[in-house]
């Protein structure tokens, strides 16, 4: 029996930060600045990005310090939780990325069932995995997971151990 | 009559749960863990299948996998292979390619023909006359087949999975097991399959008597289940090789995509038939697959035996059978008694008769094994004045192996013969490829243990980036246990190379006759190695053949690559889970409310038209007068959205678009066209200017990516000082459009929709329904409009108070059909409709957007230089005559001249604001300047009269888009 | 499915990637025959090629070194390096 469980982070928020004053927006919402590209830090429940050389992605529940800044807006993405011991086995079936390299606090930007989306893995919850996509697909994208979390679990591999 | 024997040491049956299952009508019993083919002998029954062509009786062969001459259908699914198939509870079967029963089939008289049929006849035969094919084709498709498939089928789909691992090792038997071992012990992360449902390999079949075996089997099985570092997958074989190692791993419940850094390939040897005539009747079986009878399924293979042979383990096998309580009657040796070793001196010592030097002749029977006739042999001859003749049942073949290899050919390795084992072994190998074991030629135990070892640490070492060369022949036997020629000539044939394709060693010297000397050809034209098994027992032989009869070495006569999947794989499990990603728009719902007919746009879902589907006509015609007429409102959220920011914003849009974005004022907007370096349309848009360094770029659904690609692609070419942020699914965008848009939006927003301040082309930024938005009034439909761009959330509250606000003047939606005639009506092209991969600006009648003079650069425009003067068509419209019907013009029908084909149509729609059929043509120049009126050739060959007539066919001063209702009334 | 071994971000499957050609610097002064040249004609002879790569589910362009005979990326290429003035 597998315990899985997927759900919609409905109260999220987001936002998209560029330019040379997207630092010091971030740093005004009291948000940290990851370093290096493709990488994220977590302050509280708020995930932040670098998506760029100077651009950054912040993701939150609703109720945080929003960052302000010229070039800063707001993104409507759709956030999912995944958990459960056999995260990996669903997403297995559904990406073709080597999980077994993604660390708790990593963030990665791939394509999942065949859409590009965002994945975080929290620092501190293990087995979980947080993954945003654009709103049009949050439909398909959900109908997808629960199908493949409907299989996981009676699909079994022989291992010949009988 | 039953030849179960008691129960065996490592037997797969479990005695505790009996089945039952019916084939051709009559009820089996069996064990659970029993195979068709195992249950179908325990009962008696030796006669499995017929063949493809002669309709021979057949009956095991392999028991590995190859035994394609017993294919069985069930309600489900066609040619199930009794030697690996389980049976099931209540599992119903009926054999393939039979008339009539497996005992009687009415179609066994074709052998008797088979020298009417020489190879290649299906080229010669049934082409003249050429009418009585089809006649011919029947025949042959009933005669000649295999299963049937059942097209009452379920939807039936098997989910993919990924699978990464550090190391696969094929083949769970003693090398693949200890390579495992090796590699997980060095730290590795290793996946072990092995296609059969246990772990064991040769060793559990071959060896199961061996007690020096049996401590190594123990040790391998547990130390390997033990290891958390091994992930065993049995019952699944890999079945192909692609770049990178990713293999598709086949399992019963659907394939694993595994991307593995290496792969060790120890799949071992598949043992190859010797040919002589009649060495396909039942009874007659390779030595390994009596083996697998009895030590898996506990099945005595018969009640006398002869062992022809020409290695050690042919001696094996007869101890094996003595052992199961099978009467030995004679070994056939095809060499000397001296060569051999331990197993053949227990056997003399037992006083069972060896004929040395000696081959198989004949076999004889009717549909069985009954004697078997024996000759002297000598460097390839048989001497016929001193035959023999033994009665049996059962005449076992071991003359030789093959490298189960295909994967190390499909992944670029090379196999070269090694005469010292008279078998073509690995040469050279490509980067991350490893082999050891038999497939390696290692025999014995101890070589295929140190062999693994080996392979092991070379994989370890090369995977660590140090990679290590080892000698491929260190550990490879000294002993042949393949003899070269294992081929006896019989006058009347039927001495198979192929069984799979009835082929005797006659059709393959007829072949080479012809001139198909070569293996590809020789391959082609016999169909050798084509049928279901994939030359897995017909390939080596074959091989031999040419190369003997040509005169030329092993390696000369050359082998083919069996292409992956080199195993047959289910429909089901390479269909997987179907990703088919539907993207919606944040007004979905409120459309599916309304009544929207959606279509696909891309991956999008855009409402067609809003109305019961048997409305269409009439529901598009409404929506299009509601926006000519009063107010119509359209989600045109799919269209792309880009924020362009930076000091060189204006800059890049320059270099972008053909158009001058760098003078365009604050708050305004223009129409942005894209080009690519050949001057071919590839986008249009429209550009908005926010304030100096701030620009709002739309582009169409379709290239809404490849815009934004584009951009940032000029970007980093030209390091421009420039950021782009994609807006496209965080933005909902509405047009609002009709003689009382203004009205009615205003009554929502705080932007002042004033005429004098917010021009035709302007673009505001404030507030509606208190959510921030963007207005952009635009003319794509041709009547004073707004298109309103709001973030996602706000999309749905926004859309229902427009829809109240414009209750009072019958506010309509409309879907992308309604628009597609409006802007039809205006002259206003699409993208990708009414131009294609070729059309450039001047042909589009779209000179007016390319700049070439004031314009120092953009893409694309060198070409468009040159172009200009050489415009050879040209977009124009038409106007069919009043009461054509609606219907009869299509887009891509073509415009004709007398013969000659000089456009096409690219729109066509009835408007209903003229009340004639419209149409815009891409027709060649000159005549899209001088003709007046064209023809155009619809579906049925008729030829329809269109007029020409200048753009745009409604509103040409485009006085409704820019000023109020009540100036235009 | 191929890997793209990318230095940056590591290897991902190639269907990640949009192939934008090679690096290529637009002739601007170009006579007819040039820029047609430019336009219409690629370099397939086998060597090392520098290649845009666009990985979409970042939205971040590579320049990788591709061997085309191997088919290996063998290097990575700062994208300053390929910078070109557009003219003004």
């Amino acid at each position: 029996m597998t315990q899985l469980n997927f759900e919609r982070l409905a109260d999220w928020q987001g936002w998209i930060m560029t330019g040379p004053d997207s630092t010091s927006a971030l740093t005004g919402a009291g948000l940290p600045v990851p370093d290096g590209p493709l990488s994220a830090l977590q302050a509280d429940a708020a995930i932040v990005a670098r998506t760029g050389r100077d651009e950054f992605m912040v993701f939150m529940p609703s109720g945080g310090s929003a960052p302000v800044g010229e070039w800063c807006f707001q993104r409507h993405d759709t956030i999912f939780r995944l958990s459960g011991a056999d995260w990996l086995a669903v997403m297995a079936q559904l990406c073709q990325f080597d999980f077994r390299q993604m660390r708790p606090g990593d963030w990665q930007m791939l394509a999942v069932a065949g859409i590009n989306c965002w994945l975080y893995a929290p620092a501190d919850r293990p087995d979980t995995l947080l993954l945003g996509c654009d709103p049009g697909f949050s439909a398909y994208l959900a109908h997808t997971f629960e199908a493949v979390i409907n299989d996981v679990g009676q699909t079994s591999v022989d291992r010949g151990d009988v | 009559m039953s030849s179960r024997l008691n129960p065996q040491p490592l037997e797969w049956i479990d005695r505790s749960e009996q089945i039952t299952f019916t084939l051709e009508g009559k009820s089996y019993k069996a064990f659970k863990g029993d195979c068709v083919t195992s249950a179908l002998l325990a009962s008696g029954r030796q006669l499995l299948g017929r063949s493809f062509k002669y309709h021979r009786p057949r009956g095991v062969l392999s028991l590995a996998n190859h035994d394609v001459n017993a294919l069985f259908q069930s309600e489900s699914h066609p040619n199930l292979r009794g030697d690996v198939t389980q049976v099931t509870e209540g599992l119903t079967l009926r054999p393939c390619n039979v008339q009539g029963s497996l005992d009687h089939d009415r179609d066994s008289w074709i052998g008797h023909l088979s020298r009417f049929m020489p190879v290649g006849f299906y080229y010669k035969a049934f082409h003249k006359p050429r009418r009585l094919f089809p006649v011919w084709e029947k025949l042959i498709r009933r005669k000649a087949g295999l299963g049937e498939v059942n097209t009452q089928w379920t939807v039936e789909r098997q989910p993919k999975s990924y699978v990464y691992a550090d190391l696969l090792v094929i083949g769970g038997g003693a090398s693949g097991m200890q390579a495992a071992l090796s590699a997980a012990q060095a730290g590795l992360d290793v996946v072990l399959v092995d296609e059969n449902p246990h772990l064991g390999g040769s060793l559990d079949y071959q060896l199961v008597n061996e007690t020096a075996a049996a401590g190594h089997r123990e040790r391998l099985k547990s130390a390997v289940h033990q290891n958390p570092g091994i992930r065993v997958l049995c019952s699944t074989l890999a079945c192909g090789w692609y770049t990178d190692h990713y293999l598709p791993l086949l399992t019963p419940t659907g394939i694993i995509k595994l991307r593995s850094r290496a792969v060790i390939h120890a799949g071992g040897v598949m043992e190859q038939p010797a040919v002589f005539r009649h060495n396909d009747l039942p009874g007659v079986m390779l030595a390994s697959a009596a083996q697998r009878l009895i030590s898996r399924y506990a099945i005595k293979p018969g009640k006398r035996a002869v062992v022809l042979t020409a290695n050690d383990e042919g001696y094996r096998a007869a101890l094996d059978l003595q052992t199961a309580g099978v009467e030995l009657v004679a070994v056939i040796d095809m060499g000397a008694l001296s060569s051999r070793g331990e197993w053949a001196r227990k056997l003399v010592d037992l006083g069972v008769p060896v004929w040395q030097q000696s081959c198989v002749y004949e076999a004889c029977g009717a549909t069985r094994l009954e004697q078997v006739v024996l000759a002297p042999w000598h460097q390839g001859e048989c001497d016929l004045s001193r035959t023999e003749t033994l009665a049996c049942d059962l005449l076992l073949m071991s003359t030789g192996w093959s490298s189960a290899a295909q994967l190390v050919y499909q992944a670029g390795g090379k196999l070269s013969y090694q005469p010292g084992l008279e078998q073509l072994l690995p040469s050279h190998l490509p980067d991350g490829i490893f082999v050891c074991g038999r497939l390696n030629g290692a025999y014995t135990l101890e070589q295929r243990l140190a062999d693994a070892r080996a392979a092991a640490e070379e994989a370890v070492a090369w995977l660590a980036g140090t990679p290590i060369s080892r000698d491929l022949a260190a550990c490879r036997d000294d002993q042949p246990h393949s003899h070269p020629w294992p081929i006896v000539e019989h006058p009347k044939g039927k001495n198979f190379i192929d069984f799979d394709e009835d082929l005797q060693l006659r059709d393959l010297i007829h072949a080479m006759q012809e001139g198909f000397d070569n293996i590809e050809l020789l391959k082609r034209f016999s169909t050798v190695g084509m049928g279901p098994s994939q030359g897995k027992h017909a390939n080596m032989n074959a091989i031999r053949v040419l190369a003997r009869y040509q005169g030329v070495s092993i390696d000369a006569a050359g082998s083919t690559t069996a292409r992956p999947f080199f195993h047959p794989v289910p429909v089901a499990a390479l269909a997987g889970r179907r990703f088919r990603p539907q993207r919606l728009t944040a007004l979905h719902q409120q459309h599916q409310q309304s009544g929207a007919q959606f279509m696909e746009a891309g991956v999008w879902l855009r409402p067609e038209y809003y109305g019961p589907a048997e409305q269409r006509r009439s529901s598009i015609q409404a929506e299009v007068q509601a926006v000519r007429e009063a107010l119509g409102i359209i989600d045109v959220s799919t269209l792309g959205k880009i924020e362009v920011m930076g000091p060189d914003a204006a800059r890049l849009l320059d270099c972008a678009y053909t158009m001058k974005m760098s003078t365009l004022a604050v708050g305004m907007t223009r129409y942005a066209l894209m080009v690519d370096d050949s001057g071919v349309i590839v986008d249009d848009g429209i550009v908005g200017r926010i304030c100096d360094d701030r620009f709002y770029v739309t582009a169409t659904t379709s290239h809404a990516d490849a815009t934004f690609k584009q951009l940032s692609k000029l970007i980093q070419c030209a390091g421009l000082n420039v950021r782009l942020v994609n807006r496209t699914g965080s933005l909902a965008a509405i047009n609002l459009a009709g003689p009382h848009s203004r009205r009615v939006l205003q009554s929502l927003t705080d932007i002042d929709l004033d005429d004098a301040v917010f021009p035709y082309l302007g673009m505001r930024e404030g507030q509606l329904c208190g959510y921030p938005v963007r207005l952009i009034r635009v003319g794509f439909v041709g009547e004073l409009g707004y298109e309103i761009h709001l973030p996602h959330s706000a999309a749905v509250t926004v859309w229902q108070a427009l829809m109240q606000a414009g209750s009072s003047v019958g506010i309509r939606p409309f879907g992308v059909e309604a628009q597609r005639i409006l802007r039809l009506e205006k002259g206003h092209l699409i993208v990708g409709q009414d131009t294609d991969g070729l059309t450039n600006p001047y042909e589009a009648g779209m000179a007016w957007a390319v700049p070439l003079k004031s314009k120092v650069w953009f893409t694309g425009k060198p070409s468009l230089a040159l172009l200009q003067s050489r415009c050879q068509r040209r977009l124009v419209g038409l106007r069919l005559a009043p009461g054509t019907p609606q219907d009869q013009v299509k887009e891509c029908h073509l415009i004709m001249a007398a013969e000659a084909m000089v456009g096409r149509v690219t729109s066509v729609a009835f408007s209903p604001s003229l009340g004639v059929v419209i149409a815009l043509a891409m027709l060649d120049l000159p005549l899209a300047d001088t003709a007046e009126q064209v023809e155009i050739q619809v579906d049925d060959g008729q030829r329809i009269q269109a007029q020409l007539t200048s753009l745009p066919f409604y509103d040409p001063d485009g006085a409704r888009q820019r000023v109020n209702l009540e100036e235009v009334a | 499915m191929k890997l793209l071994d990318c230095p940056v971000i590591g290897a991902r499957p190639i269907s990640e990637f949009d192939y934008m050609g090679e690096v290529r610097v637009p002739p601007f002064e170009a006579d007819e025959a040039a820029w047609s040249d430019y336009v219409f004609n690629r370099n397939g002879a086998p060597g090392v090629l520098r290649e845009w790569w666009y990985h979409r589910p970042s939205g971040r362009w590579y320049v990788l070194m591709r061997d085309t005979l191997t088919d290996r990326v063998v290097g990575h290429v700062d994208l300053a390096e390929v910078r070109y003035e557009l003219p003004s």
